[in-house]
């Protein structure tokens, strides 16, 4: 039986490989600048992870991302199970020194790359913020002031005291996730609950 | 390079006009949905605009806005060609079917015949319809009433994680389980035995999982899928208008295109 697998390629690639292989999927990575590679039944695309789940949407039997894109970019694709990595969360954080609660931002300007996530947070308090959109580097943006606060991934905490900043409220917990396209789960229905079995007895 | 308008549409317009002769010949008639609907919460899909003073709905869902209606009296076999879109503008072309005021099972069993009259006229073989029972899923909610919004998410990603983590019986949590997990020709829900019975295909499973929740269906659904297609062809089920059983499926133009491709 012939299984595609979208990988993402980034800071999860490596726990994802040592995690695939434990599960009994050897993955080999792309000779030079290619984007596919294949091994045995296996054929593993390596798109950038922020479009992972429009992959598995779009006919990719599995992917592997962070819970925090699923979230995001809402594709309508399974997720059938955590893994054991890629554990972090994703908080709304504010300059050293201005601790406010999120109940109290009203009108604030966020800077955030994940702004479904964000709206989301805040129309559930009924406060209405104004969202700006970035595609990284998301710390400048309270440094330098163009926004009053962000949210982003936090995950040892480093990166937000080398840059004067600090959490005020935790927004969601992330981890890696498996995502099954729809139609992969009917017509391969016994490889994917297996391979759900065998992850959720590692994990 | 610009989208070739022309083939795109004449591709289109072979496939309905195939699918329009085999309605009309088993005796359904062609519904001129509206663009426009009054807001309302129960209709699905549909891009919302406001005049200044009222809510509208560009392109909702038909199934959704017929119910809406509330209009049946007579037994209706009707056909609708029609562009829906969603919230971002994203647009798909459907054809619909529904038997309105129909029996208990003679709908489901015609709408699935019909659905595969269809695909074979179009030359696709290659397929499979997948049957189940939301009211078999309202039953465990009924059970878990605290947690409705929960198991309802986790039915839709089909995560049973989310399921094991709520403070619910573990009985139920079995329950769930089983549901999550049942794929066959046989289950313990005698209308869905029924209907595979007398159809008699194949390609016809139970798959009590691989539904989505919605809210508008009261027991049997269907999907149709092809294993080399990553989208749903079609998907229905049955419902009621006005207290009467109803009874339709829905294709997705194009993925049927991208097939005949």
């Amino acid at each position: 039986m012939k299984i595609s697998i979208a990988l993402p390629s980034g800071r999860l690639l490596k726990d994802t490989k040592y995690f695939l292989e434990d599960v009994g999927i050897k993955v080999k990575e792309p000779d030079s600048r290619e984007l596919i590679s294949s091994l045995n039944d296996y054929t593993f695309y390596f798109p950038r992870v922020f479009d992972v789940p429009v992959y598995v949407e779009n006919g990719v039997d599995l992917g592997i991302c962070g819970s925090d894109i699923v979230l995001e970019r809402k594709n309508d694709v399974y997720v059938p199970v955590d893994l054991p990595f890629g554990k972090c969360r994703m908080s709304l954080i504010v300059p050293k020194g201005k601790r406010i609660s999120p109940e109290e931002m009203e009108g604030f300007k966020i800077a955030t790359k994940y702004p479904e996530i964000t709206q989301d947070f805040f129309l559930k308090k009924g406060i209405k913020v104004k969202i700006l959109k970035l595609n990284g580097a998301v710390e400048l943006a309270a440094k330098v002031g163009i926004a009053d606060a962000i949210v982003d991934i936090v995950d040892t905490g480093n990166t937000l005291r080398a840059n004067d900043l600090e959490e005020v409220h935790k927004i969601i917990d992330i981890s890696a996730v498996l995502l099954v396209n729809r139609i992969t789960q009917k017509t391969k229905f016994d490889f994917v609950n297996d391979l759900i079995t065998n992850i959720r007895k590692i994990k | 390079m610009k989208k070739d308008i022309f083939a795109e549409s004449k591709t289109l317009s072979n496939i309905v006009n195939k699918m329009r002769n085999i309605l009309i010949q088993n005796g359904y008639y062609e519904l001129f949905p509206p663009s426009v609907a009054q807001y309302s919460e129960n209709l699905k899909k549909g891009m919302k605009f406001s005049d200044g003073k009222n809510f509208y709905l560009l392109k909702p869902d038909v199934t959704s806005w017929l119910i809406e209606m509330d209009k049946v009296e007579e037994k209706q076999k009707i056909f609708y060609v029609s562009e829906v879109l969603n919230e971002n503008l994203n647009s798909t072309w459907q054809l619909g079917f529904e038997i309105l005021n129909g029996e208990h099972l003679k709908a489901e069993e015609e709408i699935i015949r019909l659905t595969i009259e269809l695909l074979k006229n179009l030359e696709i073989s290659n397929f499979f319809v997948d049957v189940s029972s939301i009211k078999v899923w309202k039953n465990v909610l009924n059970k878990a009433a605290t947690y409705k919004q929960d198991v309802i998410k986790a039915i839709e990603v089909r995560n049973f994680g989310l399921i094991e983590g709520l403070e619910i019986d573990q009985e139920i949590k079995n329950e769930i389980g089983e549901l999550f997990n049942f794929r066959g020709k046989q289950s313990n829900i005698n209308s869905l035995n029924t209907l595979l019975k007398s159809i008699n295909d194949e390609r016809i499973f139970i798959d009590l999982g691989t539904i989505k929740y919605m809210d508008y269906y009261e027991d049997i659904v269907f999907e149709v899928y092809a294993p080399d297609n990553g989208h749903l062809l079609g998907n229905g089920g049955q419902y009621k208008i006005n207290d009467k059983y109803a009874c339709g499926l829905a294709f997705n133009l194009e993925v049927i295109k991208e097939m005949k491709r």
